[in-house]
């Protein structure tokens, strides 16, 4: 009985603790997305916000703008993602060598990008690539024709890539690193001892036992490409035309551009989550073998 | 053993210090706030962007209290973006006591937030502001059905800058540029390309200024009367993307990615000329090595029509009152005694701030017909002033004008680079025109 009250009033106070926390949670989160759920199916009439059914979400369907950023969306993301992902675990395995002298610094140098704000990379990048930038000088020295980087769609997306690919690698690195280090050293030797060469020792061990980390960067990483917003809006401008803005970007737009239609845009964020919750969904199975 | 002690002490006296100066710094408005309003009862709080604007509005207010002491105005800095931002923000949060007294508003987009959030207005129509004083093709963007909403500022009148010694060299004069058509021009431009290798003129990919002062130099808008789109079957339209399209691959017109780059051309001379708002002059006197070498003169023509004209606007602002406003008469006679009538004013901000006005009245003071040695000892304000009483006003703006810019940029980059055909780009553009106003 003793043992039961205070049990009890453990879970109370424990509550108690938890409850400032979980209130500005649901506060700054959880209400926001409810509002805005609510706004999906609203439009604006003179800045007031009425009941408009399920015709925000039925003129997605229409939108043609929508889908090419969608199309954008997605090229980035399947681009993009596997490439870092790879090169993310390469780095990771050789920084991983015991035997690499100076190991500390090669880490912080291939972390850094991420320290980066998103804005100040973007900025650079577009001097990097401007058409009298670094990258075309250089391509004058080399006595070729400099290019248009941001005048050609392909280029342009390209460009985004790179990008993407330059800031995030590093992140993603650091948590095969610390997947890599959990792997039991002994492992290797048995391999070692059977003959297995360095890439079948990668394939057939390091890749398997980084399983969960892998998945966890690819989830990671397809979220934050499908809010891909930064790179678009300072990087290119969405430009040439349209053809390289991101669904973030272009729901920003609706929101905060020159036509704002904010129950339009709440209606086309849904959508956006539930691709991200379908893909994630996806993945986890796809993962998940046990 | 103790020394760690006191250290972990220090550490927790200085951590509960910087919360309790948080928390102070958080509460302390929501204390004293309603104290503060009493005192500055005649404090306007104004958003402004761009030093030119918000300098010039502190001159403004020092003159005003000059006459009425006890007034002061609070400029906050906030870029263009951001102050529509915060009002569509305001709106829709329903919490129109963010706003200001006053504001400054891009005048291109007026038409859209008077229709889509009328509630942020507070109308200026019948409070004895001359508005017949004001360049009339700016004016007609703030009022919407017969309302006064802002009070036009700056003079948006857009002028063709050339620089004399790569046209020189090329052997053209200004002459050879000034009450031309765009086909002339083009035919000098691309003359110009070949003796000197720089494009005549430099502009931002995406914005399609350059076309939209074609089309409205001849006084057509793309909307019609009835508020319905005009875009696919504009010929004006069509026509100017034409010459524009024409000028990109021949090398007269050279597309940068960014305003800077844009800026960086003019004043490191891989430019020899540009067409923009006449507000562009400040940047390009920037570069102190290029005096006397640039001349202005008017636009080109978009054809030899009676319509089309060799002027239009480009960018410029003005002012309106916010619904939150608490004293409307003091900012109303604030913005009327030196916005509306004070010439001085304007002769200050111009010397000032090189501030070009849109009150015609002003231009009659001598400053104005001052030659400038900058500008090849020419008397470019008051060309500014003849050019801006000639600008055709633009009759169908519609809530949606910005939009359709916007849509014109789009299908303009899309031409010139998937090169896709004119009448499908402009079909498209129509399409997500009538898209966004449905």
């Amino acid at each position: 009985m003793k043992k039961r009250n205070f049990m009890k009033m453990q879970n109370v106070s424990g509550w108690i603790f938890l409850s400032p926390a979980v209130l500005l949670i649901i506060w700054t989160r959880f209400y926001p997305m409810f509002s805005a759920f609510l706004m999906s199916f609203q439009t604006s009439k003179k800045g007031i916000m009425i009941w408009n059914g399920m015709r925000n979400f039925i003129r997605i369907t229409k939108d043609k703008t929508f889908w090419e950023c969608m199309f954008n969306t997605f090229f980035y993301l399947i681009i993009q993602v596997p490439i870092m992902l790879l090169l993310a675990l390469i780095l990771a395995v050789c920084l991983n060598k015991s035997n690499l002298k100076f190991k500390g610094i090669y880490r912080t140098c291939i972390f850094l990008p991420c320290a980066t704000s998103l804005v100040s990379c973007s900025i650079i990048f577009k001097s990097f690539f401007a058409n009298d930038g670094l990258i075309n000088n250089i391509l004058r020295i080399l006595s070729l024709s400099p290019i248009g980087w941001f005048n050609n769609e392909w280029t342009a997306r390209i460009i985004i890539v790179i990008a993407l690919i330059w800031r995030w690698t590093g992140y993603n690195m650091i948590f095969f690193l610390s997947g890599l280090q959990n792997i039991d050293p002994t492992v290797y030797e048995a391999v070692k001892i059977d003959g297995a060469n360095t890439l079948q020792r990668f394939w057939k061990i390091t890749v398997p036992l980084l399983k969960p980390t892998i998945i966890m960067t690819i989830i990671t990483s397809t979220t934050a490409t499908l809010q891909l917003f930064d790179e678009s809006l300072n990087l290119t401008n969405g430009g040439p035309g349209r053809s390289t803005m991101s669904l973030s970007h272009y729901i920003y737009n609706t929101c905060f551009g020159v036509s704002s239609n904010l129950g339009y845009a709440c209606a086309m964020s849904f959508v956006v989550m539930s691709i991200v919750v379908c893909l994630a969904i996806i993945q986890l199975k796809a993962g998940d073998k046990r | 053993m103790k020394k760690n002690k006191v250290k972990k002490k220090l550490t927790e006296l200085i951590l509960v210090f910087a919360v309790a100066v948080t928390v102070f710094g958080v509460c302390k408005d929501f204390f004293f706030s309603s104290q503060n309003d009493k005192v500055n009862e005649y404090t306007l709080t104004v958003w402004a962007y761009s030093n030119a604007n918000i300098e010039s509005m502190k001159r403004a207010a020092e003159i005003y209290s000059e006459s009425h002491p006890g007034f002061k105005i609070e400029v906050v800095d906030v870029t263009e973006t951001d102050i529509r931002t915060k009002l569509t923000i305001a709106c829709v949060a329903n919490d129109l006591s963010v706003l200001p007294d006053i504001f400054l508003m891009r005048d291109i987009y007026y038409p859209k937030f008077v229709n889509d959030f009328p509630q942020i207005f507070h109308a200026i129509t019948d409070t004895g502001i001359e508005f017949e004083k004001f360049i009339k093709g700016k004016l007609n963007y703030s009022v919407v059905d017969g309302e006064n909403y802002g009070i036009p500022f700056d003079n948006g009148c857009a002028i063709a800058c050339y620089r004399m010694d790569y046209l020189k060299e090329a052997g053209f004069s200004i002459e050879d540029l000034t009450d031309k058509t765009w086909a002339e021009v083009i035919a000098v431009g691309k003359k110009v390309k070949e003796n000197t290798g720089h494009p005549l003129f430099t502009c931002v990919a995406g914005m399609p200024d350059i076309v939209m002062t074609m089309v409205e130099s001849c006084g057509q808008s793309v909307f019609q009367e009835n508020g319905t789109v005009y875009i696919k079957d504009n010929q004006e339209l069509k026509e100017a993307i034409k010459l524009y399209v024409e000028a990109v691959h021949g090398g007269v017109i050279r597309e940068v990615t960014s305003y800077n780059q844009y800026i960086a051309a003019l004043n490191g001379g891989t430019t020899v000329g540009t067409i923009k708002g006449n507000w562009i002059m400040q940047s390009i006197e920037s570069a102190d090595d290029q005096s006397g070498q640039w001349r202005v003169t008017n636009l080109p023509a978009l054809n030899n029509s009676c319509s089309s004209t060799h002027f239009a606007l480009d960018g410029g602002s003005s002012w309106a009152v916010s619904s939150n406003c608490k004293n409307f008469d003091v900012a109303v006679d604030f913005l009327k005694s030196t916005i509306g009538t004070n010439t001085s004013f304007y002769v200050d901000i111009l010397q000032d701030y090189h501030v070009v006005p849109s009150y015609l009245p002003a231009y009659e003071d001598n400053i104005f017909s001052q030659k400038l040695e900058w500008w090849g000892n020419e008397n470019v304000y008051e060309k500014i002033g003849q050019y801006s009483e000639k600008i055709p006003v633009n009759k169908n703006l519609g809530a949606y004008y910005a939009d359709a810019k916007e849509a014109i940029g789009v299908a303009v980059s899309n031409i010139i680079q998937k090169h896709t055909d004119i009448d499908t780009e402009l079909g498209f553009a129509e399409e997500t025109v009538e898209f966004a106003m449905y």
